[in-house]
């Protein structure tokens, strides 16, 4: 299909011209477009959002290494030394007995002088309080050091942090499931409305065929429209997610602040290029499967 | 030239239209086909312009064999012909002019080449003033006008009418005859398919008469022969 300059200025002019002649048909494609652009969009943002969370969740879970009281201070390093160098450990933290007891008074806040008489003889133990990039990983990781000498008891906040996995787990396995579904239905949804559009316009194909134009004459209009309209659908779908995502933090960040969202610079990027390439590609992909049919004149 | 060679055609839905048709035009010829409704008219058309293919036998039109042509061979034996229909088939959004030029895009003329031509074809069906109006604006003879410009702007060694002067009044229709018959004496083969008695009388050209996908006569100077 080599192809000379001038003809494709014409498709291109061609490819415009048709969106502005049809405009009640492009209008409804592009409206497709967004639509489904948006749903997807917020399914997006949504998963985004819920592997932040689960990351902010998982840096606060933490397991706590109880130590004998009667450790040397080499089993001691040599247990430190062990977790810092496993790679499943984020962050590694000695807390002696007696920072312990603070924090333990801090706790108990007004009621702190119950425990006035145990500075003497602190019943408390040292321990490394550790996170870990994985909270899937916390099981691998205490067996590898639980049979250290001087450990007396490793907390291991197993089920909580199972419950959690297990909860982020089931929703992103649904919101993955409803995106594609999404993306199936959309792609059915806008080949029938351009298949609407093309089976108006077979007439003008089928005097396209008679005289004697290739087929790639013929496509290339149609798929340079679709194109144009997915690119349409997908600056309005953009504008709306980017205005409701910026009132939903706006709203969110006045009323809780234990997990926080993203914030919109830091995604709004990656979130056009896969938007624009989508409609794109929902455009073009639509056009060239609907006027298959009617090449075969 | 073209050529059928034993050619049958037989639909998917089973009704044989043609029983192995022979049939030799030359180069520069007039013929007029002719014959019931059904009889096989419209499938010798659509044959030659490679929109049904041949169930059996060969078929040669302007140096294509049509019957092993490739899909994407199928645009070339069609510019190598003009093609005009009784509902003209003209696009609704173009103005004459663009209706015109639109078959020079397809062939990827040069804009130099295009002005240049389609003004003088426009000149020789006679609508050099209605250039900037569209198909709506135009009576049915105009629109045939247009659809026989379009036809020859490219100048094609055959004209294929398929029941060109169908929608138009008898003197509408006469005046359309009479240009395609000055495209004919410039040496443009011409085929028409039609059920105009009095034209085909007046004409005296040669005449296919076919029924029931058979070939019942073919004469030189012949008359249409049909009570109508």
């Amino acid at each position: 299909m080599g192809m000379k300059p001038r003809t494709f200025r014409y498709f291109f002019v061609e490819g415009i011209k048709s969106i502005w002649i049809h405009r009640l048909m492009s209008l409804a494609s592009i409206g497709t477009v967004s639509a489904c652009l948006v749903i997807f969009g917020l399914f997006a943002l949504f998963s985004i959002n819920l592997n932040y969370i689960g990351e902010q969740i998982q840096s606060q879970c933490e397991i706590q290494i109880f130590l004998d009281e009667d450790i040397s201070d080499k089993q001691k390093e040599d247990i430190g030394r062990r977790l810092r160098n496993d790679e499943n450990v984020k962050q590694c933290v000695l807390e002696t007995r007696e920072q312990a007891l603070e924090n333990f008074k801090k706790q108990l806040e007004e009621n702190a002088d119950l425990l006035d008489g145990f500075e003497k003889d602190n019943p408390l133990r040292d321990s490394y309080k550790i996170t870990l990039n994985d909270i899937k990983k916390s099981e691998e990781v205490v067996n590898k050091i639980k049979d250290m000498k001087g450990i007396a008891k490793i907390e291991n906040r197993k089920e909580i942090f199972d419950k959690l996995i297990s909860v982020t787990d089931l929703i992103k396995n649904v919101s993955f499931w409803t995106m594609i579904l999404l993306a199936v239905i959309s792609v059915f949804i806008i080949s029938n409305t351009i298949k609407l559009a093309v089976f108006a316009r077979r007439r003008e194909i089928n005097i396209m065929k008679f005289v004697g134009a290739t087929d790639w004459f013929i496509r290339w209009p149609f798929i340079i429209e679709g194109m144009f309209i997915g690119l349409i659908g997908t600056m309005v779908a953009f504008g709306l997610i980017a205005y409701s995502y910026l009132s939903i933090l706006d709203m969110i960040s006045h009323s809780f602040d234990i997990f926080k969202l993203m914030s919109f610079t830091e995604i709004y990027q990656g979130l056009l290029i896969i938007f624009i390439m989508v409609g794109m590609a929902i455009g073009i992909v639509g056009s060239t499967i609907s006027i298959r049919k009617y090449l075969r004149v | 030239m073209i050529l059928f060679h034993n050619v049958s055609k037989v639909y998917n839905n089973g009704v044989k239209a043609l029983d192995r048709i022979n049939l030799f035009i030359d180069k520069g010829e007039f013929v007029f086909i002719v014959g019931p409704s059904g009889a096989g008219k419209s499938t010798i058309i659509k044959l030659i312009m490679r929109e049904e293919v041949p169930t059996t036998g060969e078929l040669i039109v302007n140096n294509f064999n049509v019957e092993k042509l490739k899909r994407k061979e199928i645009p070339y034996l069609r510019r190598s012909m003009g093609v005009v229909f009784q509902d003209f088939r003209l696009l609704p959004n173009k103005n004459v002019y663009d209706n015109v030029a639109f078959a020079m895009q397809v062939v990827e003329a040069s804009p130099k080449e295009i002005r240049r031509q389609v003004p003088f074809i426009l000149g020789m069906v006679g609508l050099s003033s209605k250039a900037k109006m569209y198909p709506h604006q135009l009576s049915g003879g105009e629109q045939q006008r247009v659809s026989l410009a379009r036809a020859l702007v490219n100048n094609p060694p055959v004209l294929i009418a398929d029941e060109p002067t169908g929608n138009l009044d008898p003197d509408t229709a006469e005046d359309i005859i009479r240009l395609i018959d000055d495209i004919n004496k410039r040496g443009t083969t011409v085929i028409m398919a039609t059920h105009a008695k009095e034209i085909v009388n007046e004409m005296k050209k040669r005449v296919i008469a076919i029924e029931n996908g058979v070939i019942v006569r073919d004469e030189q100077k012949g008359v249409y022969g049909y009570e109508t």
